[in-house]
């Protein structure tokens, strides 16, 4: 049976902005072990809500919250199973809004939606091999999944170069009318992992870094193998003042394969 | 490289509008006998201070992205230049309010708008425009005043700001300066700079004929014989790559070495063009 480490998380607002506007967000769930059965599996979620949008913050939680809580089946997802899913995230998102208190700059923003890209991950047993398992993931715009083997970048997924991010990416929305091509949007993949993988999520701002400096020559998964809660904000500070990482709200979410 | 620094907080960016106040804006625009130049051009301003302000509102708050002027420009009855400032408590020397209290000063009106009910179907909604600049048109065109009024408030600006993306400063008349040759002022202007790059001017030149406007031309041969369209196109700043880029993305014939100039400006050209030059700085992440 796999043995999972504990989780390492971290995140930093946007320079300048307050913790409470920090409209990224990241879950993770898992047992101890995963391997017993076919039931215990494990869940990662990064969402990166748009601030061009309204209550952007909310409609990230509520997806990530919704990711680890009401499991999609990532192997078989169809339209139709994203789209129930999505139902009650966006009654959720429209229940939070105060809508009798928005102010008149708000009102239009709010009306068109919330718009957050997003990344999920779920990790479960091999059934026929007991030394391996199975991963699955899905995203919607430049939230980025790294999978590291033995220290190499195995798979980026959906972006693999740091050219590929732009100001558009592809979003999910929290208003119906502005989802009807999500589908075309839904990137999937899958694989499967040994102990001593590691799962790297992260949103926009820090997998574009990620890959630039790869594709630079530097060591970019040693760098961030060696962060911890101590270190990292200081360092984000660091990439962003010398324009290695764009000042935009910084997630970052590491998973080890004991 | 330049015109890409990220706009926050702590690097807000500046926009400074110029609003020609004379009395030849009273003229109609682009052809339209029901549309003033000075009412055109003041709901162009409001138009984009509100687009401005919806995108740095999230949810409740606005976030100060951007410190915002709008100084006017006329003459008394004797010549003399008044520039003055569309924003209560600030002034043609010191224009700049952070975009949450642009905001917050906003005179709301209620209107009743058609909408599409989504469904193939009309129907009438209430909906909340902000205004901030009424149109006013009377007597002579100081423009040199008025470049040098942002000439100065635009280098303190940067004083406080060096590492901002670069004020933009964007110009909205009608007609030839009445107090001089503004092309030395709008060169000092476009000296000015913060390590992102130089102070970008922008002219608007609004038209009462009804004409195809010439949108940012790149060269004076794309302009009809006149000397004053020549002289405010040399007075305008070419496009820094992001904006042309941006421009021709949203369908509009700019291309490298495109100057933020439009002759003839009807009412579409005038907002499209205050879209672009407010818009490249402020896609926000």
């Amino acid at each position: 049976m796999a043995v999972l480490q504990p989780p390492r998380k971290f995140w930093l607002p946007k320079a300048g902005n307050r913790s409470d506007e920090y409209e990224d967000a990241c879950r993770v769930v898992y047992p101890d072990r995963i391997g017993a059965s076919g039931e215990q599996m494990a869940w990662a979620v990064v969402a990166d809500g748009a601030s061009e949008s309204a209550f952007a913050r909310e409609w990230a939680k509520i997806l990530t919250d919704g990711f680890v809580s009401r499991h999609l089946d990532l192997a078989s997802l169809d339209k139709d199973a994203l789209v129930e899913w999505l139902k009650l995230a966006e009654d959720q998102w429209h229940e939070c809004v105060p809508w009798d208190r928005i102010p008149w700059h708000g009102e239009t923003k709010a009306r068109a939606g919330a718009f957050a890209a997003l990344l999920g991950l779920s990790i479960g047993a091999a059934l026929d091999d007991c030394e391996r398992l199975k991963w699955q993931a899905i995203a919607v715009g430049d939230c980025c999944l790294f999978v590291i083997h033995e220290d190499r970048l195995q798979q980026s997924f959906p972006l693999e170069s740091a050219d590929e991010f732009d100001n558009y990416p592809s979003l999910v929305s929290s208003n119906r009318s502005a989802s009807k091509g999500l589908w075309d949007a839904v990137r999937s993949t899958s694989g499967e992992c040994v102990s001593g993988d590691v799962f790297i999520l992260a949103s926009d701002a820090m997998a574009c870094w990620f890959l630039a400096r790869l594709e630079d020559g530097d060591e970019p998964v040693e760098m961030l193998m060696e962060l911890n809660e101590a270190n990292w904000a200081d360092w984000v500070d660091e990439q962003r003042e010398s324009g290695m990482m764009r000042n935009d709200d910084t997630t970052l979410l590491i998973i080890e394969i004991g | 490289m330049p015109y890409a620094a990220d706009i926050s907080r702590n690097n807000p960016g500046c926009f400074l509008f110029l609003i020609d106040q004379s009395g030849s804006m009273i003229g109609a625009l682009g052809g339209q006998p029901g549309l003033r130049k000075d009412q055109g051009a003041a709901d162009a301003v409001n138009r984009i201070l509100d687009a401005v302000s919806q995108r740095c509102s999230q949810g409740m708050d606005v976030r100060d992205y951007f410190d915002i002027g709008v100084i006017t420009y006329t003459t008394d009855d004797l010549g003399g230049a008044e520039l003055g400032s569309a924003f209560p408590g600030t002034s043609a020397e010191q224009p700049f309010l952070s975009i949450s209290e642009v905001a917050e000063i906003a005179a709301v009106e209620d209107r009743t708008v058609k909408e599409s009910d989504g469904a193939g179907g009309i129907v009438e909604v209430s909906r909340k425009f902000p205004v901030w600049l009424e149109p006013v048109a009377a007597y002579g065109t100081p423009m040199c005043a008025a470049l040098e009024a942002a000439n100065l408030s635009v280098e303190n600006w940067i004083a406080d700001h060096s590492n901002s993306y670069p004020p933009m400063v964007i110009n909205i008349t009608d007609g030839a300066a009445s107090d001089g040759d503004p092309e030395p002022i709008a060169e000092q202007i476009k000296g000015l700079g913060t390590t992102d790059g130089n102070v970008l001017l922008y002219n608007a030149h609004l038209s009462g004929i009804a004409a195809t406007p010439v949108q940012f031309p790149s060269d004076e041969s794309e302009l009809p014989p006149d000397e004053y369209a020549k002289s405010m196109f040399r007075m305008s700043s070419v496009f820094p790559q992001p904006v042309w880029q941006l421009a021709a993305n949203m369908g509009m014939s700019a291309q490298e070495g495109s100057r933020g100039y439009v002759f003839n400006a009807d009412m579409v050209s005038l907002v499209q063009f205050l879209d672009i030059g407010t818009r490249a700085a402020s896609d926000l992440q």
